[in-house]
């Protein structure tokens, strides 16, 4: 039986590639493998590589060309292939067709995939004398990564999925035995998740598979270290690796808490999900790898260490993966990865497993041998305080990962716990501490030195730093106004201790550029990270502490009993109705809902929110704006329509006004029954309603002879008229009736604050003002505005981070 | 012992002496309705449907703040809740809801609920299978 309008082809060529991409891996592992083995005879070993290199360029061709199939059948809309028909729909802009790639877990493996093909193809590039060992290391990892992609079944054990599959192949309905099911049942597809519909969608997970992806270069280096005995050589070429590494993470981290900041409406760009705990922790121990690999590469101590952080900064993040992905984190995330969970749980733990069981062979095979500085460290040594630093960060991750792990743990030992009332406290007190530390440590170890320092040399040099920093963050404390009291004096005062580590942080490391480097910038990329890093605190610490919800609610019903139990003022009274037209008061604006909006081709529905900030003596405007908060109104299987909202910010250098509607009227559950009521009027009349009166203040008439000013219609009926309401307000109206070719179309105007509709009618010669009270014209939203001030710090310190590390990869790179 | 090593297993054992300290406040546990009736006053998880046979209370031009629901579970039991937040939209075609908060005598006062709903799992064959039937009647 023949099906119609299937193209078969496209979907053939990448499981063909699928398939492909796997066998090559295979034989460029074994090759490599081959390679390393034999690297004391240089012909077999030359061999050797070039079929592995072979090899590895075909499985890049291959890796690239299943991109190109599915990317094909995204843009063309082929239904028939359930990748397509899950992930997107026809409607979709193109740019969002790539974020269609993303939200199926297929896509993000093939994109990881493809990621470590670009980073090998460097690596065979750069790679010198480490390739083979190295590359060895990445083809087993892409042996793993290509499985993700097979969907095949070995002895009943589905592994991996394929982006390939037929919607018919898949699912047994009847519809799939009709051969113009395509037209019939897969006219459009399902389309893709509305949370994904942002632009940071479309550059965010490229991103952080960058620093997915070159995760594993740091751990091969330090398997290849190992397995070639050069246990202390693969520092120097592993370093601008772990660098580049460090960065992306750290970019692509931010970038998500920047799409969250945007799109999602829990109010702020981090609530320590485990999502975003899971990318964190590979970040924090990278972190602290490359500080003992520094360390280790000047002094050789922490020989063992810097194993053991290598490989934990890899295990860290294929556990993030596992977390994340395998849906055993169930209720506890707001971030449904959804999929074949299953099957994925043990692909994950099997890969998991592997190189774990790898590591510990080699590691313990070897650790005799390892080169182990005998003398003690010095406490005036810079590697004494770095090995601190690093372990404070292996604590804060192990602190996060138990935290993010609980429904693991509870899934493995049946128990039923969950973190309580207040989840984010939970990691804020500990994190706090931990940014005393390390802002603290940040700032004084770049002036020791390593193995020793004379007491009066430190000193001199770190005086006038200290100095300046604690009058800059006294400053800060004194007229900053933190004065954070949901959680006592206790957290106030380590918000306050965090402040002038992060500024010592700063002011240090921009010092030290000039004091320790002499000012040569080629060396500075490490400073200048730390200065981000401090910048990066400062603007957690401000604008968290100093957040402001602008929505507490003043006129709804306040009940005593909320009151909670620890004296916090935000126990969810924070949610504002705004009626349309209707000028509310927010904080210290006032805000109207004048209307909403939409546009062809955009789902989105745009709110218009108007602030206006007046002094309360001069009546003169200080500030005034206008946002345009967005909501995504989907139907419901019920018939229902659901509201997904977007917020939008009015940004200033020093804070955002952060607004989102979080609920609003049904529009199919409204029924308009009312009628008009028409009254014959003249020009001064009055005519009453149910709340007010209405005067009309002037009735023209207008038709093409006397006025040329109405190309589109042959006459005019137009009336300007008062609403009077008993609450004291008015408004002006003008509803109006034109005539075109006989036909009457009405203009009808509406006043929502006082539910009011008006039109125009003529009977005969006599003009009549028709009047209809509705409570279906009653529009309203409610809307949640906070202050986030000093938001920017956060993000520039982001990327001044990001530029320093990235400077010192590139730095680091040129030398080896 | 080098100092390196006191140091760390200072640092070590001084979180891990945290963890034990604070581990019994910040934990809470996921309960039944029954169960948790039976510890009023206590912050839990509570693992619920919403019953559809109740009216869902809700005026945003009221209070903004306020919805009230009830909730069954799968072994019988019952509780009003309170919410003090905006009602959630996906609320009435949740299949499963988590909510955070505490039993006040016959009220379950919520302060953060988690919806899970049919919608989010496009990949649930019976949910599919549904749409598809609705498909060939089209």
């Amino acid at each position: 039986m023949g099906y119609q309008g299937e193209h078969l082809f496209v979907g053939q060529l990448g499981h063909f590639c699928a398939v492909l991409s796997f066998v090559a891996s295979l034989v460029a592992t074994f090759a490599y493998f081959k390679a390393t083995q034999t690297a004391a005879v240089a012909e077999i070993h030359a061999a050797w590589k070039k079929l592995a290199r072979t090899a590895f360029i075909i499985e890049t061709v291959a890796v690239a060309t299943i991109m190109v199939a599915l990317y094909i059948i995204l843009y063309n809309h082929y239904f028939e292939y359930r990748f397509a028909y899950q992930h997107s729909n026809r409607s979709l802009p193109v740019n969002y067709l790539i974020s269609s790639f993303w939200e199926g877990q297929e896509g993000s493996f093939m994109l990881w995939n493809l990621w470590h093909c670009i980073i090998g193809l460097v690596l065979i590039k750069t790679g010198k004398v480490w390739e083979a060992p190295v590359m060895t290391i990445l083809s087993v990892a892409q042996i793993f990564m290509s499985t993700f992609l097979l969907g095949v079944y070995f002895f009943d054990v589905k592994i991996g999925s394929s982006p390939f599959v037929l919607m018919r192949n898949e699912y047994n309905y009847p519809i799939f035995k009709d051969p113009l099911y395509i037209q019939k049942a897969l006219r459009d597809g399902q389309g893709l998740n509305i949370l994904l519909q942002n632009y940071w969608m479309v550059i965010h997970p490229p991103i952080v598979f960058i620093g997915f992806a070159s995760s594993i270069v740091p751990f091969a280096f330090a398997i290849a270290g190992l397995w070639t005995k050069k246990y202390h050589e693969w520092i120097k070429p592993v370093l601008p690796w772990a660098l580049f590494n460090a960065a992306f993470l750290g970019i692509g981290i931010m970038m998500g808490a920047a799409w969250a900041y945007e799109s999602l409406t829990f109010g702020g760009y981090w609530a320590w999900d485990p999502v975003e705990n899971a990318s964190l922790v590979p970040w924090l121990i990278i972190i602290a790898a490359i500080h003992i690999m520094l360390l280790n590469r000047s002094t050789g101590y922490s020989s063992r260490s810097v194993f053991w952080f290598t490989f934990l900064s890899f295990l860290t993040l294929i556990y993030s993966t596992f977390l994340t992905r395998t849906g055993v984190l169930g209720d506890t995330s707001v971030h449904s990865f959804t999929g074949d969970g299953n099957s994925l749980f043990w692909h994950f733990l099997v890969i998991m497993s592997f190189f774990s069981a790898l590591f510990a062979v080699l590691y313990f095979k070897n650790r005799k041998h390892l080169p182990v500085v005998k003398k003690e460290e010095d406490i005036s040594s810079r590697e004494f305080w770095m090995f601190v630093g690093a372990l404070v960060f292996l604590i804060s991750s192990a602190y996060i990962t138990f935290y993010t792990s609980l429904p693991l743990i509870n899934k493995i030992f049946g128990s039923q716990m969950a973190i309580g009332e207040d989840p984010e406290y939970v990691y804020n007190r500990v994190m706090i501490l931990i940014a005393v530390v390390l802002g603290l440590l940040t700032a004084i170890v770049q002036y020791l030195k390593y193995k020793h320092t004379p007491r009066s040399f430190w000193l001199k040099k770190i005086a006038v730093p200290t100095v300046i920093a604690v009058v800059i963050s006294l400053l800060i404390s004194l007229f900053g106004n933190i004065n954070y009291m949901n959680y006592g004096a206790g957290y106030l005062g380590a918000i306050h201790l965090a402040i002038f580590a992060a500024v010592y942080a700063m002011v240090a490391n921009t010092a030290y550029i000039w004091v320790g480097l002499n000012g040569k910038m080629k060396s500075a990329g490490g400073s200048i990270a730390h200065f981000g890093f401090g910048l990066l605190l400062l603007g957690i610490l401000i604008s968290s502490s100093k957040k402001e919800v602008i929505s507490i609610n003043r006129t709804g019903i306040v009940f005593s009993w909320l009151k909670d139990p620890k004296g916090r003022d935000d126990s969810g009274l924070q949610n504002v109705t705004l009626i349309q037209g209707v000028p509310t008061p927010l904080g210290k604006y006032v805000v109207t809902y004048s209307g909403d909006t939409s546009y062809p081709r955009d789902e989105k529905r745009y709110f218009k929110i108007h602030y206006v900030w007046k002094d309360s003596v001069t009546n003169t405007v200080k500030e005034e704006f206008t946002l345009y908060p967005n909501a995504f109104l989907i139907k419901g299987e019920d018939g229902r329509t659901q509201l997904s909202a977007n917020p939008d910010s009015r940004h200033y250098w020093n804070k955002d006004i952060f607004t989102f509607v979080t609920s609003m009227p049904d529009p199919e559950s409204v029924k308009d029954t009312a009628t008009f009521r028409h009254t014959p009027v003249f020009t001064g009349d009055t005519v009453f309603y149910s709340s007010g009166y209405i005067t009309i203040d002037q009735l023209i008439k207008a038709d093409k002879g006397t006025n040329k000013d109405l190309p589109l219609v042959d006459s005019a009926w137009l009336a300007d008229v008062t609403v009077h309401g008993n609450n004291g307000m008015t408004f002006k109206a003008n509803p109006a009736l034109f005539s075109k070719d006989g036909t009457p179309i009405p203009k009808r105007d509406t006043i929502m604050a006082q539910s009011l509709v008006l039109e125009v009618n003529k009977n005969g010669e006599q003009i009549e003002l028709g009047v209809k009270e509705s409570g279906a014209v009653m529009n309203y939203i409610t809307l949640k505005a906070f202050q986030f001030p000093y938001i920017n710090l956060l993000w520039m310190g982001v990327l001044v981070t990001s530029f320093g590390t990235l400077m010192s990869a590139w730095q680091r790179a040129k030398r080896n | 012992m080098k100092k390196i090593h006191i140091v760390a297993l200072v640092l070590i054992a001084g979180a891990i002496a945290y963890m034990l300290v604070t581990l019994s406040s910040d934990l809470t546990t996921y309960d039944t309705i029954a169960s948790a009736q039976q510890k009023q006053g206590k912050y839990l998880h509570l693992i619920a449907q919403l019953d559809r046979t109740q009216d869902i209370s809700y005026d945003p031009v009221k209070d903004p703040n306020y919805l009230e629901f009830y909730a069954i579970d799968s072994l019988g039991g019952k509780t009003k809740v309170v919410y003090h937040n905006t009602k959630p939209p996906e609320l009435e075609m949740s299949e499963r809801i988590v909510m955070k908060g505490k039993m006040n005598g016959d009220v379950f006062e919520c302060k953060e609920i988690l919806l899970k709903c049919p919608s989010k799992y496009k990949d649930d064959p019976a949910h599919q299978g549904k749409e598809f039937e609705n498909k060939i009647q089209d």
